[in-house]
């Protein structure tokens, strides 16, 4: 099965492809042969490790492009497009996974530094609104395969509350919400779009939740299989996802957690 | 780059980030990020990410915990431009 996708084709492009949830998509994806491009934005002093993982994509025979720069910035977006069609010759994209981390983690009732209406806004913006920006985007350049997948990632945050989590918790009912949307209004482009609720996953992100420890532990108590999800068992449902096969799953939020989450 | 071309570069990326316009128009580099000029928290990443951007240098981690003010960032991106010109 490996190198299934070779000779289509296929892009991928994935926002907040430098590490956790999206790098791991990413890895996966090019090893069944589709060409990749990733979005991130990382300081410079981090591009050195940065650097050294996107070089694993050298060992597959596929296209790497990446960029540095804000996925929620409009002129930044356009920027990326035009390098992406210079790129992508007569490729189509066959997947588009949203996989960003920026979000106030400030609780709602505190000494200081309270959560406000602005914190909403600003991770609404980086962590839901900008899904259909470029979905829609991608359409009107008329970039995606005539059966494509846009992939979204969601928490048990959805629907439980974290101490400090109250503006993610919000992005990712919104995120799914949007997501749900594209399923619907864009099916006709032959979009399916689908949410993947991880279980806990022990990366960059989860660690600037403060009590991530105390979240990690209680995962591992929990869940079916006594361990924490890993970025590498979500990858392989997005590669599932990806496949002809899973062409009829449109508008689900898919749990990818061992269990963890009926626990 | 002299000191005024590089704070009239610096408040251009402050722009899309302060919420106070009257604070970015009555600037001075004692002008506080967050008091001041009522920058989100979140946004201060992306403050410093611009900076990069747009002087081409690069920031370490030590010298990003030490920016508080504009003060602060303009003696850093001063620093910096003249170390790659040396």
């Amino acid at each position: 099965m490996i190198n299934d996708f070779s000779n289509k084709n296929y892009w991928a492009i994935i926002l907040g492809g430098s590490s956790g949830l999206g790098l791991a998509s990413a890895l996966k994806l090019a090893r069944h042969g589709i060409n990749i491009c990733i979005v991130h934005r990382d300081f410079k002093s981090e591009m050195g490790i940065i650097q050294k993982n996107f070089e694993e994509f050298d060992k597959y025979n596929i296209k790497f492009i990446s960029f540095n720069a804000d996925v929620s910035n409009p002129q930044k977006r356009s920027i990326i497009i035009s390098g992406l069609k210079e790129n992508i010759g007569q490729g189509k994209i066959r997947c588009l996974i949203h996989s960003i981390s920026k979000g106030n983690l400030k609780p709602m009732v505190g000494a200081k530094g309270e959560l406000q209406n602005e914190d909403f806004i600003i991770t609404l913006q980086h962590m839901a609104f900008n899904l259909y920006d470029w979905v829609k985007d991608i359409v009107n350049n008329n970039l995606f395969a005539k059966d494509a997948r846009v992939i979204s990632f969601t928490s048990e945050g959805n629907k439980k509350a974290f101490k400090n989590y109250g503006a993610v918790s919000t992005a990712k009912a919104a995120l799914e919400a949007i997501t749900r949307n594209i399923a619907l209004e864009f099916a006709p482009l032959g979009i399916r779009a689908n949410c993947i609720q991880a279980g806990i996953t022990d990366t960059k992100s989860l660690r600037m939740i403060p009590g991530n420890e105390i979240m990690k532990a209680q995962a591992v108590e929990r869940n079916p299989f006594q361990k924490l999800t890993t970025p590498e068992d979500v990858a392989n449902v997005v590669y599932l996802l990806c496949r002809d096969e899973a062409s009829w799953i449109n508008g689900a939020i898919i749990p990818v957690d061992g269990g963890e989450s009926f626990c | 780059m002299n000191k005024d071309q590089i704070i009239d570069k610096f408040k251009e990326i402050l722009e899309p980030y302060a919420q106070n316009p009257q604070a970015l128009e009555n600037f001075s580099i004692e002008s506080d990020f967050i008091k001041d000029l009522e920058i989100n928290s979140t946004n201060l990443v992306d403050v410093f990410l611009d900076i990069e951007e747009v002087f081409d240098i690069e920031i370490e981690n030590a010298a990003l915990e030490q920016i508080q003010n504009s003060a602060d960032a303009i003696a850093i991106i001063t620093r910096k431009l003249e170390e790659k010109n040396n």
